[in-house]
């Protein structure tokens, strides 16, 4: 009875993929996959953390539904891992169960089978495949169901015609080869498996630190010397760097697209170079004894200037970044920045926290890959294509329209709408045209699996 | 670790599961039937490179620093992560085409099942019996 559920998963996960592009079905099956999780591990979904993946699982779903972009299916894919990962091991951090969400998915059903017989040094078969019963699960409802149709075709003329209108054309060998892959990738996932040693030894690390007393105290006041001159240094040479460049902003008034973009993105490398070698010098003075010597408050009190600093160079780029997409429109690789500077600024945060309450390394690691992973999950609910489009073509004071037009289909409808309203040049015009009937062309062609929300747009 | 049977059985397993994706597309020309025959050898050749060069590298090195199950436990979940994100990424990089996905599957799966046969040790005999 156990393998039911497995089976019409399977037969569902065939019907929804064989020959078919990304669209609903990846919806439907993200659906599926949860409820094939929760009802093999009702256990592991009675943790809060369980829910808040299932629920980051289910957005990403409803994304892949609303704008089906490469952001929104890797968004979804990188969920699944994760909340596959949670399933087998609930205490473990997120980039411990991207290991095991990936091992379940791809082998998960190999390595429960398959355990070593350690007197006889053999693997062999934990679980041995009960074939009989099997084929009775399966033969025995197939073929009341053939009779008692049957019966009821002959008792009702409507249920006869429509037992007759139901087209099973679409089963064939590889349709068969496709339910199977589904029905491996359910049977993984029914159970999750948990990597080893790296799980174990994840969950036996804590985020706090420990005095080990590994340093003299002469060393430890050597150390702390360094550390505090280095940090002062840098310090003080970050200053004169943010002092130039805001007398610099302050003084230019107009400045052309290619300066700005070489401005911006120039200041993008410092400031990776700054911050991570920030992080680099915090993480070796605070790695130990150091966060335990009385007299560090010095050197802690130059640590956060730097980071203070370090943040007020993000904002110092966030300006700019801004005054960019203010003046020439918003791109990818402007939002990309975005995105890196919200990032830096949250891992200056952490990073301030692990030296203030004497957090580990594994903490900022733990907590910035879960930030990361939330950062994608909100992103991908974002109709970027969209936005960028609605941005550009109303407020920026300038904008290239070819760039609009190779976005994704996205923004076709706003597009559309624009070319109607404005003169344009005959080539754009025509480009925007294209666009827009290859997209309604897409649109009408796809099947109800590969069905997306701008298919509700469209008058059928 | 009887490599040579090994190799022999996973030849014959990715054989089958090559030829099985392939022939589920349908449109197999009648004529086509000696190339698949043929096809044998360079599936052999590549199931033993990989078998070689992959997998029993790890038991010639760790069979006598520990046991069956260590060995398993240890090197069996990376080795399947790593086989199949590089299996994941030519599958995208190829678009999911037919013939480089049976081969791709192919070999994921008889990979899998060479660590099952590879670390099953000759079978001693019993002279107590004789």
């Amino acid at each position: 009875m156990k393998h039911i559920p497995l089976v019409v998963g399977a037969i569902l996960f065939s019907i929804l993929f064989h020959k078919q592009g990304i669209g609903l079905n990846l919806s439907i099956f993200s659906l599926i996959a949860l409820g094939i999780l929760s009802f093999y591990n009702p256990k592991a979904f009675a943790k809060k953390s369980t829910i808040a993946y299932s629920i980051m699982y289910l957005v990403t779903a409803l994304s892949v539904f609303f704008y089906n972009n490469a952001l929104a299916i890797t968004a979804n894919t990188i969920a699944f891992i994760t909340l596959v990962g949670q399933v087998s091991e609930q205490n473990s951090s997120i980039y411990v169960n991207w290991l095991n969400g990936i091992y379940t998915s791809a082998a998960g059903f190999f390595h429960r089978n398959f355990a070593v017989n350690e007197k006889k040094q053999v693997v062999e078969s934990k679980d041995p495949i009960d074939y009989l019963h099997l084929t009775k699960i399966i033969i025995i409802p197939l073929v009341l169901l053939i009779i008692f149709i049957s019966l009821y075709s002959n008792g009702n003329p409507f249920f006869n015609s429509m037992i007759k209108n139901i087209n099973v054309n679409f089963i064939n060998f590889q349709w068969i080869l496709v339910a199977f892959s589904g029905y491996y990738l359910l049977k993984n996932i029914s159970q999750p498996v948990a990597v080893d040693p790296a799980t174990s030894t994840d969950k036996q690390i804590d985020n706090e630190l420990h005095y080990k007393k590994s340093l003299t105290n002469d060393d430890i006041m050597k150390e702390h010397q360094l550390g505090f001159i280095l940090i002062s240094a840098l310090n003080f040479l970050i200053i004169i760097f943010l002092s130039t460049d805001i007398a610099y902003l302050l003084s230019s008034s107009t400045v052309s697209a290619p300066e700005f973009s070489n401005q911006v993105h120039s200041g993008i490398y410092a400031l990776i170079g700054s911050i991570v070698i920030a992080i680099l010098i915090i993480l070796y003075f605070f790695r130990g004894d150091l966060n335990f010597y009385s007299k560090n408050k010095s050197l802690k009190i130059v640590a956060y200037t730097w980071m203070l600093l370090n943040a007020i160079l993000v904002i110092n780029i966030f300006i700019k970044d801004f005054q960019y997409i203010y003046f020439f429109g918003f791109t990818y690789k402007r939002i990309g920045v975005l995105v890196y500077l919200i990032l830096t600024i949250i891992g200056l945060i952490t990073t301030f926290i692990k030296v203030k309450n004497l957090k580990n390394f594994w903490y900022l690691f733990r907590i910035n890959t879960v930030t990361a992973f939330t950062i994608m999950v909100v992103a991908c609910t974002v109709n970027w294509d969209s936005y960028i489009t609605i941005y550009n073509l109303n407020y920026a004071q300038s904008m290239d329209l070819d760039y609009l037009i190779e976005l994704s289909n996205n923004n076709t409808f706003i597009l559309k709408k624009f070319e109607e309203e404005h003169i344009l040049t005959e080539q754009k015009s025509r480009a925007i045209e294209r666009k827009y009937v290859s997209y309604l062309r897409e649109l009408k062609d796809n099947s109800w699996q590969e069905f997306k929300y701008d298919n509700l747009k469209i008058k059928q | 670790m009887n490599i040579g049977r090994t190799i022999l059985r996973a030849a014959g397993l990715s054989f089958m599961i090559f030829w099985t994706i392939i022939i589920s597309e349908g449109n197999m020309p009648i004529d086509a039937f000696p190339f698949i025959l043929l096809s044998i050898i360079p599936i052999f050749l590549c199931c033993t490179l990989a078998i070689i060069f992959t997998l029993a590298p790890v038991y010639w090195f760790y069979e006598k620093k520990m046991s069956a199950q260590k060995i398993y436990d240890i090197y069996f979940p990376y080795y399947t992560i790593f086989i199949f994100l590089l299996g994941l990424s030519a599958a995208l990089i190829t678009k999911f085409e037919i013939v480089p996905l049976a081969f791709i599957v192919s070999a994921f799966f008889t990979l899998l099942l060479c660590w099952r046969w590879i670390i099953k040790p000759p079978e001693k005999v019993n002279y107590e019996n004789y």
